[in-house]
């Protein structure tokens, strides 16, 4: 009995030490000091499909954009990829052609279009594939922060392939325009655009 | 007081507790401890077998060259037998490489392979790249390339000027290794 007392002269003790102006100073620093390291994983919703077995990733981060931005070589067209790749935060591509995970990439698609702002920028049909693109729209009209394409192919039902691939960043898209031109003639993005 | 003091007290403890734990737990000492298991596959090569083209290079490409140590190569070959070592290992290295210093490049991952890219140093001076690939059916294996203040753009510039040394001892052990697996 005497022990449960002194406990809870303690947790007063402790409580009114909280209410001090020193103690939420100090769980403030902590939490300061903490969240940085509880966030520094970047997730994002597709996360997910990482994991799974029959989906086939690739992750660029930050990091290795940052250090190709320093490979400051290669003429015209390089110096037009490295201002490209220095604003870039993540790249990410998931290719499934399982036709369940496929059909889950296509709801979480369409779910993240609806909670995110994005804006769709192109989409292109054939006989084979549907192909959509979407951005987020950045600091001005021609830069995004996000663009994420999707790629489904509905039509061949036995084999049926999903991919996102999803870009982050500062992203011109003048720049991609401009690149995507100078491989993939008449590809369209630049009509599109305007 | 002193119960603010014990307070404080056990949070400092406890962040000194985590903080020591990351540490101990460096790939440089897993590399050494694992040397020592024979399930394990190792092979060091020194910078030596990185040799110049051309003697008369310019004094930058040399001493970029001189910033590469050294090249480790672990590996765990999976067979019959070691199929839980294969994925305690394996998970081993994964947390290692969780570590936010190693700063990741990129992964990839391949249904049932995985391959990923990490360095240490920063993006003008890496100290350490690590390459880390598994697949459940062969096995793992780390590759590390050692070295100081290792700048990526010197490097690029610098693999047109080098060939390997074909009559390196450790480079032919691995290429028989190499041939084996696959």
């Amino acid at each position: 009995m005497r022990n449960c007392n002194v406990l809870k002269t303690q947790q007063t003790k402790f409580l009114n030490n909280l209410k001090s102006k020193k103690m939420k100073k100090i769980i403030f620093l902590i939490a300061i000091v903490i969240f940085p390291l509880a966030n520094y994983a970047q997730t994002s919703i597709f996360d997910k499909f990482e994991e799974m077995d029959d989906v086939t990733t690739v992750v660029v981060t930050q990091e290795a954009f940052k250090m190709l931005a320093k490979f400051k070589s290669g003429g015209e067209e390089g110096a037009e990829y490295f201002d490209m790749v220095k604003g870039l935060n993540s790249f990410k591509v998931f290719t499934t052609e399982n036709p369940g995970i496929a059909k889950q990439m296509s709801d979480v698609v369409f779910s993240y279009l609806k909670s995110a702002k994005l804006t769709e920028l192109m989409r292109v049909k054939d006989k084979d594939a549907k192909v959509k693109i979407y951005v987020r729209s950045g600091k001005d009209e021609n830069h995004v922060s996000e663009l994420l394409m999707f790629v489904s192919d509905m039509q061949n039902k036995a084999n049926q392939e999903a991919v996102i691939l999803s870009l982050t960043g500062d992203i011109d898209l003048n720049k991609i325009s401009k690149l995507t031109e100078a491989h993939i003639p008449n590809s369209g993005i630049e009509d599109k655009k305007q | 007081m002193k119960n603010y003091l014990k307070f404080a007290g056990l949070i400092i403890g406890v962040v000194l507790l985590t903080t020591a734990c990351e540490t101990n737990a460096s790939l440089q000492k897993y590399y050494v401890d694992s040397k020592e298991n024979s399930e394990f596959i190792s092979i060091d090569l020194p910078s030596s077998i990185l040799q110049l083209k051309d003697a008369e290079v310019s004094e930058d490409v040399k001493n970029t060259l001189e910033t590469i140590k050294k090249v480790n190569f672990l590996a765990l070959q999976l067979s019959e037998t070691n199929k839980e070592l294969y994925s305690s290992e394996k998970e081993k290295v994964t947390n290692i490489l969780k570590n936010p210093k190693y700063k990741q490049l990129m992964r990839m991952n391949m249904g049932n392979g995985n391959v990923s890219v990490n360095y240490l140093g920063n993006e003008d001076a890496i100290d350490e790249v690590v390459i880390f690939g598994s697949d459940n059916k062969k096995g793992f294996a780390i590759i590390r390339v050692i070295g100081e203040n290792m700048n990526p753009a010197n490097i690029l510039k610098l693999t047109q000027k080098i060939k390997m040394d074909e009559d390196s001892d450790q480079l032919k052990q691995l290429s028989g290794l190499l041939s084996s697996i696959k």
